[in-house]
């Protein structure tokens, strides 16, 4: 029996015990596969293989609830955590709110697949590969760090209602930093669906390219500077543009940014983003995860704010009552949410958008970037692994870091043009876009660094 | 799991280990229990009741570090995590520079556990629910301005075992607890938050001693109000003014521009792809004036209660009480086996810890804490001409050398001619880490000396999470860049 028959079977066989205690019961299965080599100073530092399972069961009773979780799905493990979780719904209270979960819903190829017994790319490949960029640098006297990483993750749903769903994705991310003895540094990264798909040529030249273009940085005062993001600046802007004015929850009580700007437009108008499971950069779940389909939002059309996502229990407080497939499990602390952002393309390419640009700085990507002030999700961060300044379409030189402090809304209405070419990126504090680059008029710098 | 079959896997482990012939194997047999009840807008809104049981072995073979974990104990699967980890091993050993060499440790055969006075997970969930619902209750209040109140609490048993190829045995069950209580006002223009006693919590090691000892019930009507002055309060002043740092915002500083900047495997620039690099290049040991005098940070993994208390870190090293920083100047870096001969030291500082047991060890922040000062807190406002006092998280940021921060607070209070004047919202300052740290001008004393949990410390690649305590009073810094918004 593999490993991915076995966990089906023993998830069907603790559906039937937690019935036993409880009228409705979800069970959720998340397993995941990493194998990850890390490298630092020019040698592989790190390199590791794990395989995690965490099983979440929810018990609900007349609009109360008890939960646990395990990495076990062994009757004798889960049977006194279960017997907790019971227990805590004598003590949780009634929610008015409670809603009526999908039932009866079968997901089109849920039959669960799972993982495998391994990864694809065995850790000699992955040596291999990274030996390969290491000797590049090398030869070019320069340092590198980064990772190769080969992960694969399942997702299985189960509903005392009958509703089944499973998906599985695979993505494998090829990340590195080069730098001189000096420090001066450049930055690459793709994330593709699996480690064949990588181009390691092209993101070791460009982290080599951009390293080189570093050198001898210019020291520029704290002002506000035209910019041209790209794609990997512009995902901490979507990070908290999501996590704050996207917030369902927060907009149903009256603390958010967008608060009653349904229908209004509240960014450029260059600006359409998606939340977008289809997508072919995405790897989203076609379900949520209380068991509805995740719809495509359009969340922003040519700057007007048009929806927000919806779960079972906020659909019923703002909607006609249906979801639109954002559910986090239940009871979210944070209400529903967007997993699969999309920010649209634009017309040119981002080559094209610099031979265009005069007295512009470009900006590899942010670091450490978090919210300030969510009266206007003013964010601040610092630049990193590449800045330059653009005359007449050239890069004439590099500039140092400097921190920046501006609000993500403004931001986004001071657009002059969005790239055509799309990549898959996650902010410095996770999460996966899909965005373009972003040729802003104004960015705020309000401090300066000596690296 | 029966103890015995632990122990029948360890050593199953290390044969497997020694019969493949590696130079160097530990394995961690680790099981967590997690309980998390929060409690928001009158709901039970989030419940963590988990136990998780699995291990991580970590070979060195060809010179080279190879790991893999498992969470099935049944011994073909350890024989193939033992040869995966070796397989892995033999893979890094194609582009290595050195051998990895560990520095000595003695051979320890020991057990070591957290005291606490109440088992945490002991206490029936009517009683926790009951101190979360009233407290929750009176945060809320009834008050439409109140859209969000929140009270929860976490508490957790890590138990471990730990067998090396060298002989070390070593068993640990570490114990922690911790809560907070929070909310989110808004008048309809303004939205402002305040928690209590930290946001992101307040934990300790010990057991419900410590939630009870947080008087979260006794504070919630004084954290609403406190937010709800926000919302009526003139923006903090700006410019360069005097500085009053309390309680765990202190720490956040500590955390992010000492202790994350000394850690020697970013020093070394193994963290450079991510996290970052640091400023304290190695040049700077034993002569870098880091701050001013008053500066005195004590590594301490032995101390009671911390966050990063234990007997033994995950390379079996047993830890230390230790300068990092005295009297201003720098002493030494935070280290591992692998990395403290580096540096010239034949021993590890002993911070090498991983989360769980899917997860390979690196340098992890010891507890971390600013020695107490001399001073009275009320000393220290009457000797303010013109400054700002501030407290609670909102936001950081620092950058990759850990050299440029800028750290935004919950609430602020103006101090003008040694007085208290009023609060004020939205404070914030920046600046440069060692000029920061130079203008450190008076610590307050014993009496206001309290150690601060960080319950969430990312740091690698995969991403890992740790615990640490950061022991603080309150300070005053001279000359700090107050506010964002003049630029």
């Amino acid at each position: 029996m593999t490993m991915s028959t076995l966990l089906q079977s023993q998830a069907l066989s603790l559906m039937n015990l937690a019935k036993s205690y409880a009228k409705e019961v979800f069970i959720s299965v998340q397993e995941e596969r990493e194998d990850l080599t890390r490298f630092g100073e020019n040698e592989i530092t790190q390199n590791v293989s794990k395989h995690t399972i965490e099983v979440s069961v929810t018990v609900a009773r007349d609009g109360r609830i008890g939960q646990f979780q395990s990495n076990s799905l062994d009757p004798e493990v889960v049977r006194p955590l279960l017997e907790r979780a019971v227990n805590i719904i004598e003590y949780a209270p009634k929610d008015p709110d409670y809603p009526v979960f999908p039932q009866s819903v079968v997901f089109k190829d849920s039959s669960f697949e799972g993982l495998g017994d391994a990864n694809d790319g065995d850790p000699a490949l992955r040596a291999k590969k990274i030996v390969s960029h290491i000797r590049r640098c090398e030869s070019q006297k320069l340092l590198t760090s980064g990772i190769l990483s080969d992960q694969s993750a399942g997702t299985y749903y189960l509903h005392s209602g009958g509703t089944n769903a499973a998906y599985s994705s695979k993505r494998s991310t090829f990340s590195t930093t080069v730098m001189d003895s000096a420090g001066h540094s450049g930055w690459a990264m793709a994330t593709e669906k699996n480690l064949q798909e990588i181009n390691f040529e092209e993101i070791s030249s460009i982290a080599i390219e951009k390293s080189i273009l570093s050198r001898n940085p210019k020291s520029f005062d704290c002002k506000e500077y035209p910019v041209i993001l790209e794609p990997s600046a512009v995902t901490d802007l979507l990070l908290f543009l999501n996590y704050v004015g996207f917030s369902t929850q927060s907009y149903v009580e009256d603390r958010s940014p967008l608060k009653r700007k349904l229908g209004e437009k509240v960014l450029h108008s260059l600006i359409n983003i998606y939340d977008d499971h289809t997508h072919p950069l995405h790897a989203g779940m076609p379900f949520d995860f209380e068991g509805a389909s995740r719809e495509r939002l359009t969340l922003i059309e040519k700057g007007v704010f048009k929806t927000l996502p919806l779960d079972q229990k906020y659909a019923k407080k703002i909607s006609n009552g249906q979801s639109n497939g954002h559910a986090l499990p239940y009871p979210s602390s944070g209400g529903p949410m967007c997993l699969n952002l999309q920010l649209a393309p634009g017309k040119d390419s981002l080559s094209t958008i610099v031979a265009g640009a005069d007295r512009y700085l470009l900006i590899t990507h942010l670091h450490y970037t978090n919210l300030i002030d969510p009266n206007d999700i003013t964010i601040t961060g610092t630049t990193r692994d590449g800045v330059y300044w653009v005359e007449k379409g050239k890069i004439v030189h590099a500039v140092k870091n400097m921190r920046f402090t501006d609000s993500v809304l403004r931001l986004l209405n001071v657009v002059e043009a969005i790239s055509s070419d799309q990549v898959y990126k996650s902010a410095f504090f996770g999460g996966g876009f899909v965005v373009p680059a972003l040729k802003l008029s104004g960015l705020r710098f309000t401090g300066k660094t000596d690296y | 799991m029966k103890k015995q079959n632990i122990l029948d896997s360890l050593d199953l482990a290390m044969k497997i280990c020694n019969q493949a012939g590696v130079d160097y194997a530990d394995i961690r047999i680790v099981e967590m229990s997690d309980e998390v009840l929060k409690v928001r807008n009158g709901l039970l809104s989030e419940i963590v009741n988990s136990k998780n049981l699995g291990y991580g072995i970590r070979v060195i073979a060809g010179g080279a570090w190879g790991f893999a974990s498992s969470a099935n104990l049944h011994s073909q699967e350890i024989t193939n995590t033992v040869r995966r980890a070796i397989q892995i091993a033999n893979a890094s050993a194609m582009k290595i520079n050195k051998r990895v060499k560990l520095a000595a440790e003695p051979i320890w055969i020991d057990r070591w556990a957290t005291p606490y006075i109440i088992d945490p997970f002991k206490v029936s969930y009517d009683e926790k629910l009951q101190l979360l619902y009233s407290t929750e209750e009176i945060l809320r209040n009834n008050d439409p301005r109140v859209k969000s109140a929140w009270a929860y609490l976490s508490i957790a048993k890590e138990h471990q075992w730990f067998a090396s190829s060298e002989g070390s045995r070593i068993e640990q069950e570490i114990v922690r607890s911790g809560a907070e209580i929070g909310v989110s006002v808004s008048d309809g223009n303004e939205i402002q938050r305040r928690t209590f006693p930290a946001s992101s919590g307040q934990y300790l090691q010990g057991g419900y001693e410590v939630i009870l000892g947080l008087k979260l019930k006794e504070n919630a009507a004084k954290t609403r109000d406190e937010a709800l002055s926000l919302l009526t309060a003139p923006p903090c002043p700006s410019g360069e003014r005097e500085l009053i740092i309390l309680g765990s915002q202190l720490a956040l500083q500590i955390h992010e521009s000492i202790g994350h900047a000394t850690e020697l495997d970013r020093v070394l620039g193994l963290e450079a792809n991510y996290a970052g690099r640091s400023f304290v290049d190695l040049e700077k040991k034993g002569r870098f004036q880091y701050g001013s005098r008053y500066l005195n940070i004590i590594a301490d993994s032995t101390m009671p209660q911390g966050l990063a208390t234990y007997g033994y870190d995950d390379d079996g090293v047993r830890p230390e009480r230790y300068h990092v920083i005295k009297e201003g100047v720098f002493q030494t870096y935070l280290t591992n086996r692998e990395l403290a001969h580096n540096i010239g030291e034949t021993r590890s500082r002993g911070c090498n810890r991983a989360e769980g047991w899917q997860n390979i060890p690196i340098i992890r922040m010891p507890n971390l804490s600013l020695a107490a000062g001399d001073a009275t807190l009320a000393e220290l406002i009457a000797d303010t001409k013109d400054g700002i006092m501030v407290d609670g998280i909102k936001c950081w940021s620092i950058d990759q050398y850990r050299y440029n921060f800028q750290f935004g607070m919950e609430i602020g209070w103006h101090i003008q001619n040694g007085k208290i004047v009023g609060p004020v919202k939205d404070p914030c300052y920046q600046g440069i880490t060692p000029e920061f740290w130079g203008r450190l001008v008076g610590v307050a004393d014993e009496e206001h000396w309290h150690l601060w949990g960080v319950p969430n410390c990312g740091k690698g690649q995969p991403g890992q999470r740790a615990e640490m305590s950061h022991g603080t009073a309150p300070s005053k810094f001279s000359k700090v860049s107050i506010g964002y918004k003049q630029a």
